[in-house]
Parts: structure tokens; C-alpha cells; sequence
């Protein structure tokens, strides 16, 4: 067979000069009549011009050909069969029956023409996937990937599109759009510019759209609480020293307290990583991803998982996970080296290429080869068993149907596609969103979140129809109320006032704050409090604010009541001497050292015990001692009434000191301030020998006025510069240039890209020291996140070139300076005060501003010569004096 | 006798300074900036101003300062802008004295010793003025307002 079929070929092998004349003049004859549009006479000329010349396959080319013009198919491939096995011929051939719709016919002879293989000829892949794709899409994927592998390969030239179009639909049709989606992808990275390439491109984006709908459908990520944040940040110290299992205790705590907080999950499946646990690690990074499926940290952390612990068992998920990462983060090479990897690995070739030009462009000098050690390991490992997916529709209402269902998401999201005023994406939007209102018309949802996009195009009329309709459909949602009352807070202040009302009766939290807010301006305690009561119920955001009121409120009450000072001493007294005799327990130190973080509010007591109790109470002490002496009693009744009656420093003092206590009790330390701290012991002891004065004021005596005169030492001198002390070395923090090079070389090292320390780092620090109140470890995290943002930036967009600037800025008024550290970069890339502020830029920034706003600083984002901007982090600077060092 | 007017959110200083003082100065008292300006314009004539630092007593519609301006500091925070007016309301009754064209003396009550350099920038701004730290008792507090009123 293969003899005869190398025969054929040797046979039919075109001469260098072959006709004689006779048959020159049956060919010139047959272009002839061809040209005239004889179309019988020409072929019966070819005919004759091969007979007399059996290797002129030109000959059977030609008569094919124009016998296929003139329709007649059968003729034409009778014609062809003259020289079945010249490429050629077979080429035309199988062209002829993808012409008339004989697609299984014409894959035959293409298969057949792939066999011979005996040139580089990339095309017969492309017309055989052609042919293929009209029957069999599947089996069309092979030769199709084998011609876009291809160098040669010229999607325009070869106008393969409709092909690759029509692949990718009969695999749709097959329930098979992984595959497609990865066909159209490979092609897309190819060829992003091919003609006709549009379809495919609105193709993948409507997948990714659909797939983004899907997971939002899923998503449930929660924000951090504040004390969850801490506990992650103490963790990760607790990482950083190689306490893993303590860590690994403190982020399953985290978890199984806001167990819909990614970042907590994130940071237990680096920590179980770390102890080996792989299994317990790709859980927890999953679990991270499917909460927030938008952030690229969660998909590269997957990927990296999979790729690295199963030798290779994983790569296909690996690599789509890697392929979501970089998606979200196109500027990182560690994340294209990996996608590279395992593209490899899987065998797509063009892309795995593509993939490395990519690492290349952004690290060119990297060493990446150790990198391919960690994907041969543990090739015995057990997946651990899927996390069960949260089913897409899993909270459809059983009156919605499932396209509306589908068309909701799909709604939201092209708004938040949307939402940075792209005008398209809105109009898709709102098309999805009333495609689903005409499936649910009484959908609250829908018409609440058509509203939403209305309001996005700014359209507020039609936003607030529609939620009007809402409330008309289901008058209880308070949220809805408390929109509707902003949008009418100008055109119609006393609807959106009932309107307020009507959300805070509904319990909508925002609403019970603003008027528990006014309740309070206008004296309305009781009900203010109720009010608070209820939205700390509600929600934790304002948390800080609402307590604070609600202590306010108690306090104005207090006032209001009155209490009898005698009967409220007692009451006080007892629990505190109770409480003075236990032992058991550790100091502020200890907290402080345990709870590095509650310093702001150790702080924040101190000065209060220092200036309400000591400054306005006790400091008379000595007088009241000359009025024992001199028998004043109206001076001593005042003063009894100043230290011991409601309000006076015996009640406040105890106030602050319950304080401490509940802040020990909240971060698990019991606090024992009269026996196990320097600074309280004294002061606890002189107070409550103060407290103890009470009685003795109506009987006098010189032990009375030497008692008065020494607490007066104890409490105005001793104890008001001890507590100054304290408050004064609490946290103390000099930014100097070492700590500022300690974040550089934490933000570049942490990254370990070759681009990255090819960054120049420009440092402007005026030499004079710089204190500020700051945990050192917060103000480090708050250096390497606007670090590698600024690096980023520079590197995404910008040169390679970033900049810190430590300069100092006073409040005219108050005289207090703050320290700014301006964090520059070469990024054109728009950012605002606003976005950074609203978390809307990633968690590094928002960590930043939680550290910052912690420690009563703030973050902005300004102009800065020479630099296209700054970001700003301004913190309250200290005055040290000497004895302070 | 001179004339004194206590600045502060409470009655502390007012019931204090009057019980131990009051014979050696004629006090009288303001329970917010606006107060105090409404009395420095008015007759008859202060010889000292004794101001409070901190009010954190004072309705909120009492307080100066721009609150707006203030949350922009702290990150839109209320809770912490709140607090800083309260704070350092001293500071804001101080230059609003001044920008009213009033000059008279101003002892301020807070412990600018471990902050002389504030001080120095806040009394070369809004002097004359002198300050006395929390714990001084009556008698360095009359020393003190003898002094600024002479």
C-alpha cells in the first residue's frame, strides 16, 4: 500500500516542461472556452490535455474546477478521481465536498491528506477541524488546536474564524463550554486582532459574565471586624515567629466566629500550608475564593496550591485558577510563570508561550527553575472532598423562575461592570434586569435592583418610581425607605422625613442611627437609647460611634435622675473593695504587651483619669485639709460633695478603673491594678483611702488634715506624673530612616520579583526625629502595603521609580503636628481619597487606612511635583522632651 | 478687683475658683465659645480669660470648629473628629477670641510642659497668654491670673 501510494506520487509529479504542442493546444483551448464560460467544452479540453499528458494534474485541477462552477458535482469529482492521491487534487477535492455540504465526506479525504504528512502544511489541520466542526465539534477540536499551535499558522489568511466559530458553538451545543471557553481563549491570546475575531470576543466576555453572575450569586464575603482584624494581624506575628500552631488556634477562632470573612480564610489556609496541611490549606483557600470570588489573591492562592502539592494531577484547575488570578492582577510575573507552568504541562502550547513572554517582559532576570521542583511533589496526596458549592440558586424564591433568576445576575453583574460609568454595560444591565421583570413582575428584587441601575445612569426619577413600586409591592423594607428618604432629602424634606421614620420603625440601621442622632440633639434621651439599643443589634458598622453616644446619653440621665451620694458611694465602695482583695491578675504592662493594639484606649483613659478626676477634684485637697482645720464646715460639706457625691472623683475615678478592667476582660487578661501595677497600685490605694475619708470629714481632727495633705501629695503630684508617664511612653515610635528602609526591604523582598528590585527608591526625610503613637507593627504594615501599591503602580504603567517623603504639617489652631509620610509613584492611573477611603482599591489600602485611623491618623491621596501622585498618611506627631527618650 | 471669665463646659473650675477666690477676683462664667464671645463684647470690661481645654460637655451646636474639616482628618471618622474638637476646644475658643479682635489675657488650662513647643507656636499666635498645668491648686492659679492681669 504504501509502495503503490509512493508510486502515485512519484507518478503524478509534476515536469519541469510537459506538454508537447498538440496538447499545449488542447490546454490553451480549454482556458479558452473556460474564459468564454464554456464550461463543458473547457472541461472536455482539460480531459484531453490530461489523457495526453497523465501527469499535467493541472489538467484535472482544471476540469474539476470548472466543473464545479457549472454545478455539476458529481462530474467534478469523477474529474478528481483521475489522480486521487496527488495533495492537490485531494485538497480540491475535499474543498468541493465542503462546498456542496458533504462534511463527513470531506473530512475523510482531509484525514487522508493529514496521513501523507509529508510537508509542513498547517492548512489541512484547519480544513479538516472546517469540515469537522459542521458534525462532529468535538472531534474538530484536535486538529484545530494542532493548526492554532502551529507557527506558521494565519488565522486572517486562512480565514479559520467561522471555523473556530462554529467549533465553539457545536461544543456549546454539547454541554461542553469549559472547552470551548478554552478554545476561544487559546485563539483569542493568539490572535487577538483577527478578522471577525468580535463574535468571539463578546463570546467570552458574556461566559465571564455569566460565570461572574453565578459566583456573585455565591459570593457572601463579610468584612473583617475590627477584632477580627487585630486577631489576624496577632497571627500572623505569631506566623512570623514560628508559633504556627498558636496561629493556626487563633485564625480557626477567626473563622468560626465570621466564618464569611475571605481574608480570615485566606491567612488560615497560608498558616495550614505552613503545618503541612495541605488538604486543610486548598479548603480554606477555596472557601476564601468562593466568599470572594473578585479578589486575585484568593484565585492565585488556589492555583498555587494545586499546582505546587499534587505533581501535576490538578494542573487543569490550577491553571483556570491562575487564569482567573491574572485576570484580576496582569502586572504580577510570579502568576504568569505559574499560568506558563501549567499550560506547559497541559500541552497548550501558544499559550504556555505567551505566557513565559509575559514573565519575561516583567522579570527578565528571574530565576524560575527551582519553581519547577515543587510542582513533582506529593503525586500521592488525596483531595480532600469538594467543599459543597453553594447551589447558584440556591435562595430563588420559588416564585421566580429560574431565567428570571439567571437574568437578575446576570443584571448585576453588568452594573457593577457598569458601575465606573461604563454606559454600555448599564444598558445591559437594565435589558437583563426587565428581561427578568417580565418573568417575575412582582419581583421586589428586580424592581429594587432596576432602581439601583437607574440610579447609575442617573436617572433618579425612574429610581425613585421604581422604588415606590417596591415599597407597593412589600411596604416593610426598610432600606427601601431609608433611599427613598435620601433621594427626597432636597426636593422634599418632609416625605423623606417620614421616610426616615419609617425605616428607623422598620429597624433599617442606618435609619435608627440618624434618629437616635436627632432623638439626642433634641433631649429625647430614652427613646435616643432604644434606638441605639437596636441598631447594636443590627449591624457592628458604628460601632464605636453608637457607644459613645449611648454613653453620653447614660451620663445626660445620670444627670437628670440624680442619685443619693451616700447610697451610691455604698453601692460602688463595696464591689470595689470586694474586687481590691482579689490578687489574682497582671498589670496595664501585661495587657499592653499581650494587647500591644489597646494603647489608643489605655490612652484615652489615663487622660481622662488624669484631667476629669485628678484636675477638677482632688486638686483641692489641701484646702479641704485648712478647712478641717479651721472648722469650715460649709467648705468641707462642698468638698465632701465634690469627691465623694455623684459625678465626683471617687465615682469617676472607679469609672475608668471598671474600664480598664472590661478592656482586660475583652482582650482575655484579668487586670489586678491594685496589686500587680506600679503606677495604679498607689492610686488605687490613695483613692480608696479617699473614699474611706467620707465619714471621718464630719469628725475632724489633726489625723484627718495629715491624711488629706498626704493624699493630696499621692493624687495631685505623685499620681498625676506617674500617670503622665505611662501615658506618655505608651507605644512611643520614632519614623526614622531605618524604619522606613525595614518596610522597603519587607515590600520588595516579600515580592521577590526581579523587576521589583530593579525599583529605585527615593527617600526625602528631614533628619530630625519624627515620634508618633503607633504600634511599631502597624506602622510596618502600613509602609509595605502603600509600598507595593506604589511599586505596582509604577511598574503597571509608570517607571520603575517610587518615592517616600516624611515631612510634618500643623493645625494652625490647635498647634499639634501631624507626620506625613507621602508615599509616591510614577502611575498615572487615576486614584482618589474617596476610593481608597470606601476600600474600594484592595485590602492593602484598606489596611492601611484601618492601621492609620487606629491610631488617629488618616490617608489621603494628593498631588505631588515631580511625581504623578502621593499617597498621603498623616499621624498625630509627638512632642518628646528629654526625660522621655 | 479684677475680672475673671471662666470658660468651661462644667461648673468645676467656676465653683472652685469662686468658693476659694472669690474674694480676690469677681468671677464669671461661659459655658462655650459662642458664650464667651457674646460676653467679651459686651460691657463691662474682662480682665482675664481662665479657659478650660477639653468640653466634652457642651451640646454639639456649642462647639466651634468645622466638624466637616475634622472628619476629613480622621478618615471620615465622627467618633474620633468629635472627640478632637472636644479635646482641644481650648484651642478653637482661643483663636476665635482673637479673630473677634479681643485681646484679652488668656490663662489656659492644660499642661503644655510636656509640649513647649506647641505652646510656644500657640501663645506666639494667640497670645498674651499663659497656661497652668491640671494639678495646680488655687493658690498658683491666682498667681497666675495676677500675673496676666497686671
Amino acid at each position: 500500500m504504501i509502495g503503490w501510494l509512493l508510486w502515485c506520487l512519484c507518478a503524478f509529479a509534476e515536469p519541469a516542461d510537459a506538454l508537447d504542442d498538440l496538447t499545449r493546444g488542447f490546454w490553451d483551448r480549454g482556458q479558452r472556452l473556460e474564459a468564454q464560460g464554456d464550461h463543458r467544452g473547457a472541461a472536455l479540453a482539460y480531459r484531453m490535455t490530461f489523457q495526453r499528458a497523465p501527469t499535467w494534474t493541472k489538467a484535472v485541477l482544471a476540469e474539476g474546477r470548472v466543473l464545479a462552477d457549472a454545478g455539476e458535482t458529481d462530474a467534478a469529482l469523477r474529474a478528481y478521481d483521475r489522480a486521487p492521491f496527488v495533495p492537490d487534487v485531494m485538497e480540491a477535492r475535499g474543498r468541493l465536498l465542503l462546498a456542496v455540504d458533504r462534511p463527513e465526506d470531506a473530512a475523510a479525504v482531509f484525514r487522508d491528506l493529514r496521513r501523507l504528512a509529508l510537508v509542513n502544511w498547517p492548512e489541512i489541520d484547519l480544513l479538516l477541524a472546517d469540515a469537522l466542526s459542521r458534525f462532529d465539534p468535538q472531534g474538530a477540536l484536535e486538529p484545530l488546536q494542532s493548526y492554532l499551535g502551529h507557527r506558521s499558522a494565519d488565522l486572517d489568511a486562512a480565514g479559520a474564524v467561522p471555523t473556530v466559530l462554529r467549533v465553539v458553538e457545536g461544543l456549546r451545543g454539547l454541554g461542553r463550554e469549559e472547552e470551548a471557553s478554552d478554545m476561544v481563549a487559546r485563539l483569542l491570546e493568539r490572535f487577538p486582532d483577527a478578522d471577525g475575531v468580535e463574535p468571539l470576543v463578546a463570546y467570552q466576555t458574556r461566559r465571564a459574565v455569566a460565570q461572574e453572575a453565578d459566583l456573585l450569586a455565591g459570593a457572601a464575603v463579610l468584612p473583617l471586624s475590627p477584632v477580627g482584624v487585630a486577631d489576624v494581624q496577632e497571627a500572623r506575628v505569631l506566623a512570623f515567629d514560628g508559633q504556627m500552631e498558636a496561629a493556626r488556634e487563633r485564625l480557626q477562632s477567626v473563622v468560626d466566629r465570621e466564618p464569611r470573612a475571605a481574608v480570615a480564610w485566606s491567612a488560615l489556609a497560608r498558616v495550614r500550608e505552613a503545618t503541612g496541611d495541605v488538604e486543610g490549606a486548598v479548603s480554606a483557600a477555596r472557601h476564601a475564593e468562593l466568599l470572594d470570588p473578585l479578589e486575585a489573591e484568593y484565585a492565585a492562592q488556589v492555583g498555587g496550591l494545586l499546582g505546587l502539592h499534587y505533581g501535576g494531577r490538578m494542573d487543569l484547575e490550577a491553571a483556570r485558577a491562575l487564569g482567573r488570578a491574572v485576570q484580576r492582577r496582569g502586572s504580577d510575573p510570579e502568576l504568569w510563570h505559574r499560568k506558563a507552568a501549567m499550560e506547559r504541562r497541559l500541552g497548550w502550547v501558544a499559550a504556555a508561550r505567551h505566557s513565559y513572554q509575559r514573565v519575561i517582559e516583567l522579570d527578565p532576570d528571574g530565576d524560575r527553575a527551582e519553581s519547577a521542583r515543587r510542582h513533582l511533589e506529593g503525586l500521592e496526596r488525596v483531595l480532600p472532598p469538594e467543599a459543597a458549592p453553594v447551589p447558584s440558586d440556591a435562595s430563588r424564591p420559588s416564585h421566580v423562575s429560574r431565567e428570571a433568576w439567571e437574568a437578575l445576575h446576570r443584571a448585576w453583574a453588568w452594573q457593577r461592570r457598569g458601575s465606573g460609568g461604563d454606559a454600555d454595560a448599564l444598558d445591559e444591565a437594565l435589558a437583563e434586569v426587565q428581561r427578568a421583570r417580565v418573568e417575575a413582575p412582582s419581583w421586589v428584587r428586580a424592581v429594587n435592583l432596576e432602581a439601583a441601575i437607574q440610579l447609575d445612569r442617573g436617572q433618579v426619577g425612574e429610581a425613585l418610581d421604581l422604588y415606590r413600586q417596591s415599597l407597593d409591592h412589600d411596604a416593610g423594607q426598610g432600606e427601601v425607605h431609608r433611599i427613598v428618604a435620601e433621594l427626597l432629602r432636597v426636593t422634599d424634606p418632609d416625605a423623606s422625613r417620614a421616610a426616615l421614620e419609617r425605616a428607623a420603625e422598620l429597624g433599617e440601621p442606618t435609619a435608627l442611627l440618624r434618629r437616635a442622632r436627632r432623638r439626642a440633639a433634641a433631649w429625647q434621651l430614652w427613646s435616643a437609647r432604644d434606638d441605639l439599643a437596636r441598631y447594636r443589634g443590627l449591624t457592628v458598622r458604628g460601632a464605636q460611634e453608637a457607644a459613645d453616644l449611648d454613653r453620653q446619653l447614660a451620663r445626660r440621665q445620670a444627670l437628670i435622675g440624680g442619685a443619693a451620694g451616700g447610697v451610691g458611694l455604698l453601692a460602688l465602695g463595696m464591689p470595689l473593695l470586694w474586687r481590691w482583695r482579689r490578687r489574682a491578675g497582671v498589670g496595664l504592662d501585661a495587657l499592653l504587651e499581650r494587647s500591644p493594639r489597646t494603647y489608643a484606649e489605655v490612652a484615652r483613659v489615663l487622660a481622662a483619669i488624669r484631667h476629669e478626676v485628678l484636675k477638677h477634684h482632688t486638686t483641692v485637697l489641701d484646702q479641704v485639709a485648712d478647712a478641717v482645720e479651721d472648722g469650715d464646715d460649709a467648705l468641707v460639706a462642698w468638698a465632701a460633695s465634690r469627691l465623694f457625691g455623684p459625678g465626683g472623683a471617687v465615682e469617676r475615678f472607679d469609672e475608668h478603673v471598671q474600664e480598664l478592667v472590661r478592656l482586660g476582660e475583652r482582650e482575655g487578661v484579668h487586670l489586678n491594678l491594685l496589686h500587680r501595677d506600679p503606677t495604679f497600685g498607689p492610686l488605687l490605694q490613695a483613692m480608696a483611702e479617699l473614699a474611706g475619708v467620707e465619714r471621718a470629714l464630719g469628725r475632724g481632727g489633726h489625723e484627718l488634715v495629715g491624711q488629706l495633705r498626704r493624699l493630696s501629695v499621692a493624687l495631685n503630684i505623685d499620681g498625676y506624673l506617674a500617670l503622665g508617664r505611662e501615658l506618655r511612653r505608651l507605644c512611643l515610635l520614632d519614623i526614622d530612616e531605618r524604619v522606613l528602609s525595614e518596610a522597603w526591604s519587607a515590600a520588595v523582598g516579600e515580592a521577590a520579583h526581579g523587576a521589583w528590585r530593579e525599583v529605585e527608591l527615593v527617600l526625602d526625610h528631614p533628619g530630625e526625629a519624627m515620634w508618633v503613637r503607633m504600634y511599631r507593627a502597624d506602622l510596618h504594615d502600613v509602609l509595605v502595603n502603600l509600598l507595593r501599591n506604589a511599586v505596582e503602580a509604577s511598574l503597571d504603567d509608570g517607571e520603575p521609580r517610587v518615592g517616600v517623603r516624611v515631612a510634618v504639617d500643623e493645625d494652625w489652631i490647635t498647634g499639634l503636628e501631624r507626620v506625613e509620610l507621602r508615599v509616591l509613584d510614577t502611575s498615572p492611573r487615576r486614584l482618589t481619597t474617596a476610593q481608597v477611603r470606601g476600600r474600594f482599591v484592595g485590602r492593602g489600602l484598606g489596611l492601611a487606612v484601618d492601621l492609620a485611623t487606629r491610631s488617629g491618623g488618616a490617608v489621603h491621596v494628593e498631588d505631588e511635583d515631580g511625581w504623578c501622585k502621593a499617597v498621603v498618611v498623616r499621624l498625630p506627631r509627638v512632642e518628646q522632651t528629654e526625660d522621655l527618650a | 478687683m479684677k475680672r475673671v471669665l471662666i470658660i468651661e463646659d462644667g461648673l468645676e473650675y467656676s465653683e472652685t475658683l469662686g468658693r476659694f477666690l472669690g474674694e480676690r477676683f469677681a468671677f464669671e462664667r461661659a459655658g462655650s465659645g459662642p458664650e464667651a464671645l457674646e460676653r467679651l463684647g459686651a460691657a463691662p470690661a474682662v480682665d482675664v480669660v481662665f479657659l478650660d481645654m477639653r468640653f466634652d460637655r457642651t451640646p454639639e451646636d456649642q462647639l466651634l470648629g468645622d466638624l466637616d474639616q475634622l472628619l476629613d482628618r480622621f478618615n471620615g471618622d465622627p467618633v474620633q473628629a468629635r472627640r478632637f474638637r472636644e479635646d482641644h476646644q481650648g484651642t478653637y475658643v482661643l483663636a476665635a477670641l482673637r479673630q473677634a479682635g479681643h485681646g484679652t489675657p488668656v490663662l489656659v488650662s492644660y499642661d503644655f510642659d510636656g509640649e513647649p513647643k506647641r505652646w510656644a507656636r500657640l501663645s506666639g499666635r494667640f497670645g498674651p497668654a499663659d497656661y497652668v498645668p491640671d494639678n495646680a491648686g488655687p493658690d498658683e492659679l491666682a498667681a497666675k491670673l495676677e500675673a496676666l492681669g497686671a
